[in-house]
């Protein structure tokens, strides 16, 4: 009855206005991050195209990086006569679950994008669809994955260009995110356990830049002064890699060569930067979950819930990016259009002969 | 209200002048005590700082150390912040191993003031790596906020101390006005108002009666004393002014009298010295009329109708009057007996006794004595023994009198006219005195002392001429040689004493039988007698020999031990002068001395040569 009616009313409001698209269904996603934040905003970007192709109302409202207004977003949603059918989240700082405490009791169907909740946070709210009902799940890009792809890789490109101490050993500093995010922490594991593994590394040490440029900036510059030997550095974030290269040339260091960076994400700038080698490492493709997170909405919205592979989907979303991907990626994406992405594609709902979902960086770039 | 203050001085009242002196002397207090208290607070405040400063280096040490290590300099920031937040923190410096310096405080630059403040510096150290020395955080204290601190902290004890000095002042200028200055504007007040006509009322206090006195108590009681004496003195004053006035009134009168006293004193010097001249060289036998003379010069200077000198009779409790005036009178008086005058009256006042008609003296055997009721009786010394009296009858003078002193002076003349009488009479005792002394000494001489008998020198002086004059008278001269039969066994018999008796009874024998002119009984010495008998020839001195013996044996004195009878008995020698044997005395004597020698064979009888 209620869903002739909404059918009725859209049909209504397709024949009105032929400019407003009629959708299937509505979705409000609380971004964490600045609008012109490069890595929201690719993330934004790479939603919208997949909302667009599979006829989905997307609202990003933008938290401006302040937890506590993402809460107050959440609530002025949750208190809005008209709610979306959906709820995407970010357990930024960990605020999800204020968020999905307020949605849950408004009756939202939420879904965690980029980051879920953590260990502790899982034993106070349990399971998916349990005690909250209205949680449906998660999707999260693997950041163990980032760290490893990045620290191996710039070991390789360390010991391809001899790039060494004189004890014939890589010594590398990381600059990590945040302590309190988990894919920072995430990330920072992957390529500890990485470094830990590798005879020919010493670690000297570990700061957490914050994701500031500035901030990474300077403590590049004291780990450098403070560890003269000093190879790498791995940066957990292209932001804080920009900081820790300005501080390396500052001090006369040349990033590719006597000193090497490795950095995380996929923006035009960085990718531009691995193309010329002052990043030596990095990965990206993280920024897709948001797109991916729509797709499985759009399938449960269709009755394809993805409970079968989960409910706290945990995607290998990283892929690392060569200089030809980079190049690749640059060409394709440089303007962060990604309407030639075929989202579709990836539907089980559109693919019924789709067994599984293959999310990922590699999959776009193809 | 207060008393006129006759100096161009002002009046200032003490307590204003109290008031001022603790004034000042608070004013100085509360600088010094300001100077003191915010020296003490000073240092309080700089150790209270200090520890403030080891505080928040401290509490931050660590996690500044650590976020450090970390290199989260926001965090590094926030603490240094936090820790230049703490009041006294001026600035906090952080200084990195890798040389950089980040600063936090009022004073974001490094400025010389803080630079001077006192600072604590601590070296910060990695978490992870004990030896590594990430850098060194160093705090200043703000030493202005110590110095604004130290401001309000002085003005407020400056405040509280000038308050207390202010009301401690006006309290004591309270209470001096309150217990002092009133009383001492009141006796002021009192003592100005004082007159040597009208003393007034003695001074009290306008105060309340308490337990105990004070100064101003003794000040009330000393003005009271002073006043009471004013009072005396002013009565006594007025008394003598009035003695005064009087004696001024009759001093012509006095002056008269005075010069009439003195004028008879000359003349009286005049008439003592003239009496006394008189008396010098004065011969003995004038001696009294010269007195008597003397005594009618004083009878009539002090107009008395007689004088008398009365002496005490040596041996007698009476007087004799030896000399008066008029003449008559002392044949008439001249003995009293002792029952008539006492010897003495003792009287209060000395030497002088004065008696009137009205009966001033209670001795009436004077006025009986001296016939007449008005007397005057003075002591009068002779060699300080109270030898005599002067008495004056008609005339009473007064003791005090300068009468009086004159009559002592008259009686010390009468005393040395009285002295220069008695050391003639003693003079003329004396030297009967010596004339007798003198006989008696020829006879001891003469005598032997036991017996009474001529003693051997007068015998030796007389026996050679005796001898010459028998040789040129042709005359005979015998001489008996006499000695006590065993004299010695009745010595050792009787003793001494007794032997002496015996002696003097033996030779109490011979006077009786030699009593012519010539005849010289001698005692030789010991029991041995001789008698020279001029004019007597052996024969009838041989017979007196023999009646001398008899005697002897008369006496019957016993001898116990006597070998020749129970009695005393002597043996006699006689020599007469025989111009063929004998040529000198010697030579008769020895004859004598031989018959003796005869004579004592048996003893008791008499041999003549």
């Amino acid at each position: 009855m209620r869903r002739w009616l909404l059918l009725c009313c859209g049909f209504a409001v397709a024949i009105f206005n032929p400019l407003v698209h009629a959708a299937d269904f509505n979705v409000v996603f609380i971004n964490p991050g600045r609008s012109e934040e490069p890595y929201w905003r690719s993330a934004t970007r790479f939603m919208q195209p997949a909302a667009d192709q599979l006829d989905i109302d997307l609202e990003v409202l933008y938290a401006e990086r302040d937890h506590l207004k993402m809460l107050e977003l959440v609530k002025q949603v949750t208190q809005r006569s008209n709610k979306p059918d959906y709820l995407i989240i970010v357990n930024e700082k960990l605020a999800g679950g204020e968020m999905l405490k307020m949605a849950d009791h408004a009756g939202i169907k939420t879904l965690f994008a980029y980051s879920a909740f953590e260990s502790e946070q899982s034993a106070a709210f349990g399971k998916p669809r349990q005690k909250y009902r209205h949680w449906l799940g998660s999707i999260t890009p693997n950041s163990v994955d980032a760290g490893r792809l990045t620290a191996e890789e710039l070991v390789r490109q360390a010991l391809r260009a001899g790039v060494v101490a004189d004890d014939g050993k890589i010594h590398i500093a990381a600059i990590a995110g945040d302590k309190a995010t988990p894919t920072g922490a995430q990330r920072l594991q992957g390529a500890v356990a990485t470094f830990a593994a590798h005879p020919s590394v010493v670690l000297e040490q570990i700061v957490h830049g914050n994701w500031d440029r500035a901030r990474a900036q300077e403590q590049a510059h004291a780990l450098m002064l403070r560890y003269p030997k000093l190879n790498a550095f791995w940066v957990a974030s292209d932001l804080m890699a920009y900081g820790a290269i300005d501080a390396a040339q500052a001090a006369g260091r040349i990033p590719g060569k006597s000193m090497l960076f490795s950095a995380i994400n996929n923006s035009p700038e960085v990718l531009r930067a691995r193309i010329d080698g002052r990043i030596a490492s990095l990965a990206g493709g993280h920024f897709t979950a948001g797109g991916w997170a729509l797709v499985m909405l759009y399938d449960y919205h269709h009755g394809k819930d993805f409970k079968k592979f989960g409910l706290e989907l945990h995607m290998p979303l990283f892929a690392l990016l060569d200089h030809e991907s980079a190049q690749r990626f640059l060409t394709r994406f440089g303007d962060e259009d990604f309407s030639s992405v075929d989202f579709r594609r990836f539907s089980r709902h559109a693919q019924p002969s789709l067994r599984r979902y293959q999310f990922g960086l590699q999959a776009i770039l193809q | 209200m207060t008393p006129e203050w006759s100096g161009s001085t002002p009046f200032r009242p003490l307590s204003t002048r109290v008031v001022g002196w603790v004034l000042l002397y608070s004013v100085a207090f509360t600088a010094v005590m300001t100077v003191a208290l915010v020296g003490l607070h000073y240092w309080d405040e700089r150790n209270e700082a200090q520890q403030q400063l080891h505080f928040a280096a401290e509490n931050y040490r660590k996690s500044l150390a650590s976020s450090l290590w970390e290199l989260d300099m926001p965090t590094v920031r926030l603490q240094l912040d936090a820790i230049a937040n703490f009041p006294v923190i001026g600035q906090a410096e952080l200084t990195t191993s890798i040389g950089q310096t980040i600063r936090a405080g009022r004073y974001r630059e490094p400025i010389t003031a803080i630079r001077d403040a006192p600072s604590l510096e601590v070296p910060l150290i990695s978490p992870d790596h004990p030896d590594h020395v990430v850098g060194h955080l160093r705090l200043y204290i703000d030493q202005s906020l110590l110095w604004r601190q130290l401001e309000s902290d002085a003005l407020r004890i400056l405040g509280a101390e000038a308050i207390k000095g202010f009301v401690f002042g006006m309290l004591l200028a309270w209470l001096i006005a309150k217990l002092v200055t009133r009383h001492v504007s009141h006796i002021a007040q009192h003592v100005a108002a004082l007159q040597p006509a009208s003393l007034g009322t003695p001074l009290s206090l306008h105060r309340q009666q308490q337990s105990h006195h004070d100064e101003l108590d003794q000040l009330t009681e000393a003005i009271n004393l002073l006043h009471r004496r004013l009072h005396q003195y002013i009565a006594t004053q007025t008394a003598l002014e009035a003695e005064l006035r009087e004696h001024r009134d009759c001093l012509s009168e006095m002056v008269g009298t005075r010069t009439a006293s003195l004028e008879r004193l000359q003349g009286f010097h005049g008439l003592v010295i003239r009496v006394l001249t008189d008396f010098i060289n004065l011969p003995r036998q004038d001696a009294l009329p010269a007195v008597d003379q003397a005594l009618g010069i004083f009878a009539s200077y002090f107009g008395a109708t007689r004088c008398l000198l009365l002496t005490q009779e040596r041996g007698a409790s009476g007087f004799i009057a030896v000399n008066a005036w008029p003449a008559a009178c002392a044949g008439n008086a001249s003995t009293t007996s002792p029952q008539v005058l006492p010897p003495i009256a003792v009287n209060a006042h000395g030497r002088l006794w004065v008696s009137t008609s009205a009966g001033m003296c209670h001795d009436d055997g004077w006025a009986a004595f001296l016939g007449d009721d008005t007397y005057t009786v003075l002591e009068i010394d002779v060699k300080d023994s109270a030898a005599g009296r002067l008495c004056l009858t008609g005339r009473a003078i007064g003791i005090d009198s300068d009468d009086a002193r004159l009559l002592e002076l008259a009686a010390r003349v009468v005393s040395t006219m009285l002295n220069h009488q008695t050391a003639h009479a003693s003079l003329l005792h004396t030297q009967h005195a010596l004339q007798r002394v003198n006989e008696e000494l020829q006879i001891l001489s003469r005598n032997d002392p036991l017996t009474g008998l001529a003693n051997r020198r007068h015998f030796d002086d007389v026996k050679d001429a005796e001898f010459r004059r028998a040789i040129r008278a042709n005359l005979p001269l015998s001489v008996l040689m006499c000695d006590i039969d065993q004299f010695k066994r009745y010595n050792d018999t009787y003793g001494h004493a007794q032997g002496d008796a015996c002696l003097i009874a033996v030779s109490a024998c011979l006077p009786p039988l030699f009593g012519r002119a010539g005849e010289l009984m001698v005692r030789l010495g010991g029991e041995e007698f001789a008698v020279l008998l001029p004019n007597t020839t052996g024969e009838q001195a041989a017979l007196l020999a023999e009646r001398l013996r008899q005697a002897v044996w008369a006496l019957n004195l016993p001898h116990a031990a006597s070998s020749v009878a129970g009695r005393v008995t002597i043996s006699i020698g006689v020599a007469s002068r025989c111009p063929a044997l004998h040529a000198d005395f010697d030579a008769l004597l020895e004859a004598a001395d031989r018959a003796l020698y005869q004579a004592k064979d048996r003893r008791n009888r008499v041999v003549l040569a």
